[in-house]
């Protein structure tokens, strides 16, 4: 929870799923849109991994969404950040402009 | 286009659990839009490492407990929370329910408490196989003084003697006494307590240890040294418990001692009946303290005797007696106590051996003062547990259990109950997905918290409540009975293991639950059939046994503290005096017409006085030693001729001894009537021997068994007498009297013609006139009696308290279960009712099914009363375990209670309105 650590993947994770769009962040579109961005390639397994962590930690929370029209009719997962999951991020964010400056200062 | 075949198989191996689905429509979505973006080989390469990645998606076992103790953490709390709310909802069942538990709790902690200190208590003698008690049996045993002897114990002196001549035993040595103790100089009244003086090596040789402070040590046998270490009941009991007073001192007859250590309750020393005492000092110090008191007695005896000698109207006899007396007093104060002596054989050393050396040099002492026979010299355990107080323990300690099993029994019926109407609430939930587990151990954290409300409240009131009981139960002062951690948590364990144990069969029950029940509209449809009706009859009926057992158990005491109250003792104990006098050290043989006869002259001679005599076993003394000849526990008294009549027994059959018969020591014996009928039957035991009670007892072991004196193997039977109660333990038991012996130390009995009480002081002045270094001891047997009725008192209002309290709360689970019951069954009942059913066969019906389990367990309570009776036999004094009155009474009561628990939630069933309630439905 709050204090433990996120790890590369995990940050990237929660970067995209605030990048997109509150309906469109499934599984498969965050899977599309880090491979587009990284330009490497993203196993499906490691985002479902890494989103598990990430709602086990209380980061990101995820909900069957509404029926939609395709796929049959079927449900999407779709995953929010939490607060927790913001804060997070921005801690990361924080420590990593504050170092930056100093490399830039000298 | 499909996806790959080896990908699908792939997938396949991975336990995905509930998002399978999900993943492989994913995995779908991916296969299509790559295929048409980038071609089909792609999307199938992509589509195979994909599904082996997902190799990554198997949750790992951390990662699953780690979030199940969050999600447990947050849901206990939530479970705890409802659990609450929901006693809150029916303050007065649950309220009930704990005050039962606590209610048993209290009782149960106080009780253990106070017989763990009382019965197990107070030992802690590390490796005590090698620790004895050193008994020497002397048959004559002139040289104590100022103690009547006591079996086993020895002359100080013979003590020091044989202490020095032995190596393979290290033997250590306590005198008791009383004294006065008082915590301020300014204070005159003190409070009286039993000590222990000791040698040096005491506390050592026995591994005793202290709590505070230190032990007593050899060094602190030096002369005008007063130390002294305070047992851990006497400093909480009578000094506060102040850690303060330790290195501070405390007045004893008025000398000072310097408190220098306080003893571990449970390593105080091996226990006897005589009572645990409340401080150990030196030996040097009691015989500094003791032979200052006494010289400083003589000094005033001797001013006593020059006073009377002035006295113009003394007859030559008593002048030339005076005198003696007198020059005898100018001798230095000989200190030569009973003490009790104990041993440790040395390590590598057996017990043999140090038997065989102990005995040798009592032989040789022996021969050194020229003693009249070899003495007997007996190892022993070190302890002498009261075998009567074990068996009171026993009972206690099973009633508590009984109590306490009792209480969570009614926690399981309250539970049941409850659990039976909730099954809707439950349903529900069911209905929503909450999981069966999850139903479980809201359940359980109910019960759970019921057994920890009832715990705390419990344990806070047994903590007064321990005060109260050992006063009630006449515990002494020395004894420390403040429970420790120990009890608490026992207690506290047992109960809750206890109260899951109790709603496990609610819960199991409960988490069933009933979801179609929940989800159709009205209540009349539910199902009819009663929530383990098995399970709930079982436990009323358990109720019910355990509450018939404990009334039993008190309407026997009652029974018995009424007959003791109103006994018959046998002979008019209220006009009778005893006094204790001693010999003072005056030669003994064929002292009856030098000392005796004319001491009880001079009694005779004061006004009031109709009779005098003289005994070793006087009524309700606590002087009483019986034996068990022939497996008949039997009384033995040596007397002078006059007992008889002084005490008003009337002589059945022959005649009492003559004086003549008394100083020529002559083999004669007067038996009771009940010694007659017990080893005679109906022959006539006038004339007989004795050889017929005696038996066959040879061996020096049972010598010393059936007494310090030889039994006269050619008795003859001259008298027999009618029977009398000397004591509770001992009514109208069988008794030998025998002529009083020349070295026997006898008590004083006297009948007064009035008031016994104040003929005392009289009696002690003429009793001084006639020898000025008596000191009698005066005590009222009547006093004696009512003194000796105090313990079954308490033992009976405590019976009798817990007999009630027991039957509250099968009381109150049978009145709740019963109405919950009935509820339950209203609409059963108003279709009765519509079918024609009276109000009365309702009713009826309702008993019917209730009490069923109810007399089932009523009787079986009773036949284990009857069968476990006998235990208690020894508290009962006398009254039988199946004493027809007592059982009959216990059975009455319990009958009208639970009737009437019954009768009145069922009198609901037949008021009720079938039209109103078929409205409804």
């Amino acid at each position: 929870m709050k204090g433990e650590r996120l790890g590369e993947f995990e940050e990237l994770l929660l970067l995209a799923a605030q990048a997109l769009a509150d309906d469109e962040c499934s599984v498969v579109a965050i899977q599309e849109y880090l491979e587009r961005i990284t330009e490497r390639r993203v196993s499906l397994g490691a985002v479902y991994a890494g989103l598990d962590r990430l709602e086990l930690k209380g980061c990101v929370r995820s909900t069957l969404g509404d029926i939609t029209r395709e796929r049959g009719g079927k449900r999407k997962r779709i995953y929010t950040v939490t607060t927790e999951g913001r804060r997070s991020v921005r801690d990361v964010r924080r420590v990593r402009e504050a170092i930056w400056r100093t490399i830039e200062g000298r | 286009m499909r996806p790959p075949a080896i990908g699908r198989l792939v997938l396949r191996l991975w336990r995905l659990g509930d998002r399978r689905d999900e993943i492989e429509n994913d995995l779908l979505d991916l296969f299509e839009r790559r295929a048409s973006e980038r071609g089909p080989a792609f999307a199938r390469r992509r589509y195979i490492g994909d599904a082996l990645s997902l190799y990554r998606f198997r949750r790992s076992p951390e990662v699953i407990r780690d979030a199940e103790r969050r999600r447990g953490v947050h849901t206990m709390t939530h479970d705890i929370l409802f659990a609450f709310r929901l006693f809150r909802r029916h303050p007065g069942l649950y309220g009930v329910t704990i005050a039962g538990l606590a209610v048993a709790i209290a009782v149960s902690a106080a009780m253990f408490s106070v017989v763990r200190a009382v019965a197990f208590g107070g030992e802690g003698i590390p490796a005590s196989q090698d620790v004895h008690r050193v008994s020497l049996m002397s048959p004559t045993f002139t040289r104590v003084t100022w103690t009547s002897p006591t079996l086993g114990e020895w002359a100080f002196e013979d003590f020091t003697r044989i202490r020095a001549a032995t190596t393979a035993i290290d033997l250590v040595g306590s005198i008791r006494d009383q004294a006065r103790y008082r915590a301020s100089a300014d204070e005159s009244e003190g409070v009286p307590v039993t000590y222990l003086a000791v040698t040096g090596d005491y506390f050592g040789v026995l591994g005793l240890r202290a709590e505070a402070g230190r032990i007593l040590l050899p060094t602190d046998e030096r002369p005008q040294l007063r130390h002294a270490v305070v047992s851990s009941g006497f400093w909480k009991n009578v000094m506060g418990g102040d850690h303060g007073r330790l290195g501070g001192t405390m007045l004893l007859n008025g000398e000072r001692f310097t408190i220098v250590g306080i003893a571990d309750r449970a390593h105080s020393g091996p226990s006897s009946p005589r009572g645990n005492p409340a401080f150990w000092i030196t030996v040097t110090a009691h015989q500094e303290v003791f032979v200052g008191e006494r010289s400083a007695e003589a000094r005033r005896t001797r001013e006593q005797v020059a006073a009377r000698l002035h006295d113009p109207s003394l007859t030559p006899t008593d002048r030339q007696r005076l005198t003696a007396i007198g020059s005898s007093l100018s001798a230095s104060t000989a200190w030569n106590p009973a003490t009790e002596v104990f041993g440790r054989v040395k390590p590598g050393l057996s017990r043999a051996q140090a038997e065989t050396e102990v005995k040798a040099a009592a032989l040789a002492r022996a021969a050194e003062t020229s003693a009249k026979q070899a003495p007997i010299v007996v190892f022993d355990p070190p302890s002498q547990n009261n075998r009567q107080t074990m068996t009171v323990a026993v009972v206690l300690l099973t009633i508590v259990g009984l109590v306490v099993a009792l209480a969570c029994a009614n926690v399981t019926n309250v539970l049941l109950a409850s659990a039976a109407g909730r099954r809707r609430e439950i349903g529900t939930r069911l209905a929503i997905g909450a999981s069966r587990a999850r139903i479980l151990r809201q359940l359980l954290t109910e019960t759970v918290l019921l057994g920890a409300a009832g715990s705390a409240i419990g344990l806070l009131i047994a903590m007064g409540l321990v005060r109260t009981l050992s006063r009630l139960l006449t515990v002494p002062l020395s004894v420390d009975v403040s429970p420790d951690a120990a009890v608490y948590a026992s207690v506290a364990l047992l109960t809750m293991v206890a109260s899951i144990v109790a709603g496990f069969a609610p819960a199991r029950y409960g988490y069933r639950g009933d979801i179609t029940g929940a989800l159709k509209v009205d209540q009349a449809a539910a199902p009819l059939r009663l929530p383990r009706a098995r399970l709930r009859s079982l436990l009323i009926g358990g109720q019910a046994a355990v509450s018939a057992v404990l009334l039993v158990l008190a309407a026997l005491l009652t029974r018995s503290l009424v007959d003791n109250i109103s006994m018959d003792v046998g002979y008019d104990v209220e006009h009778l005096v005893t006094l204790g006098v001693s010999n003072s050290g005056a030669p003994v043989a064929n002292d009856y017409d030098a000392h005796w006869g004319p001491l009880r002259d001079q009694v005779l001679g004061v006004p009031g006085v109709t009779a005098a005599a003289f005994a070793t076993v006087a009524p309700f003394d606590n002087s009483s030693a019986p034996q068990r000849l022939n497996g008949i526990r039997v009384e033995r008294n040596e007397t002078s001729p006059e007992y008889f009549d002084a005490v008003g027994l009337r002589m059945l059959r022959g005649r009492a001894y003559t004086r003549e018969e008394m100083q020529s020591a002559a083999a004669v014996v007067v038996i009771s009537a009940s010694l007659a009928r017990a080893f005679w039957g109906n022959d006539d035991a006038l004339g007989d021997r004795m050889d017929r009670v005696w038996g066959t007892v040879t061996d020096a072991d049972s010598a010393r068994r059936a007494g310090l004196h030889q039994k006269l193997p050619d008795a003859r039977i001259v008298g027999i007498v009618e029977d009398a109660t000397i004591g509770l333990q001992s009514k109208n038991a069988p008794t030998i009297y025998l002529p009083l012996a020349a070295s026997r130390t006898p008590r004083l009995v006297v009948r007064a013609a009035a008031s016994p009480a104040a003929l005392g002081p009289t009696l002690v002045d003429a009793i001084q006139r006639f020898d000025p270094r008596q000191r009698p001891r005066i005590s009222m047997p009547s006093a004696g009696q009512r003194r000796e009725l105090e313990r079954p008192r308490s033992l009976t209002m405590l019976a009798m308290a817990v007999g009630a309290i027991a039957l509250g709360l099968a009381t109150i689970g049978l009145f709740g279960v019963t109405a919950f019951v009935v509820e339950q069954r209203t609409h059963e009942m108003s279709v009765r009712r519509a079918l024609g059913a009276s109000s009365r066969q309702l009713v009826e019906l309702m008993l019917r099914d209730n009490l069923r389990p109810v007399a089932i367990g009523l009787t079986i309570g009773l036949l284990m009363a009857l069968g476990g009776g006998r235990m208690i036999q020894a508290v009962l004094y006398g009254t039988s375990s199946r004493d027809p009155l007592a059982l009959v009474a216990a059975t009455i009561v319990l009958l009208v209670v639970t009737a009437l628990a019954v009768l009145i939630p069922a009198r609901k069933a037949g008021r009720v309105d079938p039209v109103q309630l078929l409205k409804q439905g």
